[in-house]
């Protein structure tokens, strides 16, 4: 998505907003490497010894930190990645010897894809669910949904996908990822079971806010009005209530975006699926500096680019933000 | 995740080499051994309780689908550049042969090499065969033998797998090699094992090394490479002019898949056909009559680690308390679901004769209450608390738990730290940086590289994690190593044994049982210590 239509039809207000997260998205993510920096560095761990086995020598794991350059001050590594990364280069994995943007570029679709279908299971079991809830509140329909909700948020997703293993292991596949070469059925086949498991906390809380966002909607003067005009109940909840109740239901979409990406890397662990979250979580414990840094980098671009784009979806959504932005 | 004591798979399966008569001659072709001196070795499978084995004619056709817990080591293929990785070590088993390689009863036979002469206790002739064909379609003889050994040997390489007692490697004819010993080694041939020496194809690696470890991952084996996706896995197929001959499967597809339930359940649906398994899994798959176990003897051993350079594990009577507190039955019984034996020594029982039971040393022996009159000869403030080591793979931390627990019978307080196994083997292996700890070695062929890495000196080319160097057992391990009489060679073993489980510098818990999950449609696994993965020579019914 370009933002150069949108900023043009809402005018220079936008685009003094986009340029301000701008700045604030290179502090972050200024803050977040130097952050990864030091954790990864200060917690015990020599990626030389995880790079040579537990029965490698202590001399060997010594002449292999050398080479990899990491007795040299911390400061000196940072701003070596540092100026690296500047210019696009963020080093080679020291696990899998590969360019870390190779390497991330090849996980990032597959978790994305996870991560957008676990994102569309949650909005097709969460949204209907919660008009029903709000529309007959009280009723069975509502405290079922809502007992079943509070399971979603209590279970872990990592949890949830060996339950999911076990009962579905007959029928779909368990493990792996299919590329969209080795057909429709095989590749969508692989998603369901990890988007089902990731996306159900996520549905439980769309849920949640979408209800009470329905709920409040439905009690104000202008669904009154609404209904005094002889609008349909059907017309009421779906063209007035659920779009203003669908404001802070946005708003958590945009913030859950890291906890999907967050689950992804306990979802793919569990269905061993090659993408970035697994990639990441095997940077971490064989302390692959530059591919946890890499890794840790995208993950935060990721993050602030969908908050921005719900930032910007406000406006699309709501009139009032767009004549406010324009000032 | 660097393949670690027991976190994956089949680990590395120690074997029994024997030593050599001198000027012997070990004649025969792939049944060229050391049989003699191996007489009375262990190892091999035991019964599976599915009976997995060799049953019906091997046939032709199917993809084995197979299971490793973790990403192959850097830079995979290539094996003169990986380091001590049982997992890389494993799949690359399937593509490469070895001079000699270890059979199913534990001994090394000739696999790249025919026959095997010995004259001096320091000079090696190979004599190879003359129909081997490298994946790539050039021929491997002597030529090509001695490259990957000057490359091994090159510092420039700066290979793990370098062997500091290699003087020279000459070729003395187009199929005919000579390897020259600095000193006696008696455990010198069983280190040219397939897992350990694979032979690769010095063309490829000349043309590909630098750029591109996999494509020179060329070797002479059942199955060669055709792909290796990072993080999804890794596929081979036939190699039909395998001189072996005992390559059934039309391809082998390897899937990486960390997650041992996931594993499992892969297993138990029918999508994979071979897996490890870990303890903790055993129950869910009995029952299963389209599963099988197989449960093998081996020669890893799991051990409680003293730093005797933090008091009071200086004090002999203190290790021996810690040890003499753990219920090694019982913690089999509970951690390993009885597929482990009971330790009192270094040597497992699958190091054959070298192996000695040892039950009778008292400071390897549960009691509670020598346990406790230890302690207090030894003077323990049983007010503080020691801080303990362990990592978060199993069984390795529920292990924890147990001798955790064993310990405060006696009165002994512990701080558990359950860490990954990079940062326990970053704190314990490279800075000692530990109290007690726990692990297990694995990986050897020869009680020689038992001895010399639980004992050896503290130059950082062992990996005795106690910080103690007993003179004693210095003495027992040279010895060993360049006596080349067997019996001879048995009796030192003992006496080191012995002394080892005395001293306790370590408290030795159990002898692990290698543990695979097959299809029961898989035929012809044979379980092997020494190292390697033996589904090559498998097939479908």
């Amino acid at each position: 998505m370009t933002f150069r239509p949108l900023v043009r039809a809402l005018g220079q207000g936008l685009a003094w907003r986009v340029t301000a997260k701008g700045a604030q998205t290179a502090i972050v993510l200024l803050g977040a490497t130097v952050a990864v920096f030091l954790m990864v560095h200060v917690v015990p761990g020599d990626p030389a010894r995880a790079a040579l086995g537990a029965q490698a020598s202590p001399q060997a794991v010594q002449e292999l930190h050398q080479q990899l350059g990491l007795d040299r001050p911390l400061m000196v590594q940072y701003w070596s990645w540092l100026v690296a990364a500047l210019h696009g280069d963020l080093g080679n994995s020291i696990m899998l010897t590969d360019p870390v943007t190779a390497l991330l570029a090849q996980r990032i679709g597959v978790t994305a894809e996870i991560a957008v279908f676990a994102l569309l299971v949650s909005l097709v079991l969460a949204i209907p669910a919660s008009l029903v809830s709000a529309r007959w509140r009280g009723a069975i329909a509502d405290r079922s949904a809502r007992v079943i909700v509070l399971a979603g948020i209590a279970i872990p997703s990592f949890w949830l996908a060996l339950l999911l293993i076990l009962a579905f292991h007959s029928v779909l596949p368990v493990f792996g990822y299919a590329p969209l070469s080795d057909g429709i059925w095989e590749h969508f086949s692989h998603l369901i079971l990890p988007s089902v498991a990731l996306g159900a906390g996520h549905a439980a809380l769309v849920f949640e806010i979408n209800r009470i966002g329905l709920i409040e909607a439905i009690q104000q003067e202008y669904v009154r009005t609404a209904r005094a005009h002889g609008i349909s109940e059907r017309r009421i909840f779906l063209r007035y209530a659920l779009r203003n109740a669908f404001l802070p239901t946005i708003t958590v979409i945009g913030v859950q975006a890291g906890y999907l990406l967050g689950g992804a890397m306990l979802v793919e662990t569990v269905f061993a699926i090659p993408g970035m979250g697994r990639l990441l979580i095997n940077a971490v414990t064989a302390r692959d500096y530059p591919l946890v840094q890499g890794g840790v980098l995208v993950t935060v671009v990721i993050f602030v680019a969908v908050n921005l784009l719900v930032d910007v979806s406000y406006a699309l959504i709501d009139p009032r933000i767009r004549r406010r932005i324009r000032g | 995740m660097a393949e670690m004591p027991y976190t994956g798979g089949p680990l590395e399966r120690i074997g029994q080499l024997g030593a050599l008569s001198r000027r012997g001659l070990l004649a025969g072709s792939l049944g060229l051994g050391l049989s003699a001196a191996l007489a009375g070795c262990g190892g091999g499978s035991s019964p599976s309780p599915g009976g997995a084995g060799a049953t019906g004619k091997p046939k032709r056709g199917g993809v084995l689908h197979a299971a490793i817990p973790e990403e192959p080591f850097p830079n995979a293929y290539d094996m003169a550049r990986v380091g001590s990785s049982t997992g890389t070590e494993r799949v690359a088993y399937l593509a490469y042969n070895g001079l000699v390689n270890v059979d199913t009863s534990g001994k090394i036979v000739g696999e790249l090499a025919q026959t095997i002469e010995n004259p001096t206790p320091t000079r090696y002739i190979f004599d190879l065969r003359q129909d081997v064909t490298f994946h790539d379609g050039t021929k491997l003889d002597a030529k090509a033998v001695k490259a990957n050994f000057d490359r091994i040997q090159d510092p420039k390489t700066k290979s793990p797998r370098r062997r500091a007692l290699i003087e020279s490697v000459n070729v003395l004819g187009p199929y005919q090699l000579e390897i020259r010993l600095t000193q006696p080694y008696a455990a010198f041939l069983g280190q040219l094992r397939r897992s350990k020496m694979p032979i690769q194809s010095p063309t490829a690696v000349e043309k590909y090394a630098a750029s591109d470890p996999f494509k020179a991952s060329v070797g002479t084996g059942g199955y060669k490479f055709v792909s290796y996706r990072k993080g999804d896995g890794v596929q081979l197929e036939r190699f039909d002019n395998y001189f072996g001959g005992t390559n059934y499967f039309d391809q082998i597809a390897i899937k990486i898949i960390p997650s041992q339930p996931t594993a499992v359940q892969a297993l138990m649906a029918g999508e994979m056909d071979f897996i490890r398994i870990a303890p903790e899994s055993v129950a869910a798959i009995k029952g299963n009559p389209q599963v099988r176990l197989d449960a093998a003897d081996d020669t890893f051993v799991d051990y409680l680690s003293f730093n005797q350079k933090v008091a009071p594990f200086d004090k002999l009577e203190v290790r021996q308390a810690f040890s003499q507190a753990i219920d090694r039955a019982g913690l089999v019984s509970a951690i390993y679901s009885g597929l482990a034996e009971p330790g009192h020594g270094p040597l497992a029982s699958g190091f054959g004769s070298y192996y000695e039971a040892l039950d009778d040393v008292a400071a390897q022996k549960y009691d509670v209450a020598a346990a406790k009159a230890s302690l207090q000869a030894g003077g323990y403030d049983t007010g503080s608390t020691i801080r303990f080591d362990t990592f978060t793979d199993a069984p390795f931390d529920k292990e924890a738990d147990v001798i955790q627990q064993a310990l405060v019978a006696i009165g002994v307080k512990s701080e558990l730290r359950k860490a990954d196994f990079t940062t326990f083997a970053t704190l314990f292996y490279d800075q000692r940086n530990y109290t007690i700890g726990n692990s297990q070695w694995n990986g050897s062929v020869d009680p020689d590289e038992v001895l010399t890495n639980l004992y050896g000196p503290e130059d950082g080319t062992t990996s005795n994690s106690t910080s103690a160097v007993d003179p004693q057992m210095t003495k027992l391990i040279a010895a060993g190593r360049t006596e080349m009489d067997p019996a001879k060679r048995a009796d030192i073993y003992h006496e080191a044994g012995r002394r080892a489980a005395e001293q306790a510098h370590y408290a030795f818990i159990c002898y692990p049982k290698v543990l695979a999950g097959l299809s029961a449609k898989v035929q012809g696994y044979k379980s092997r210590i020494g190292g390697g993965w033996p589904i090559d020579e498998c097939w479908f019914a």
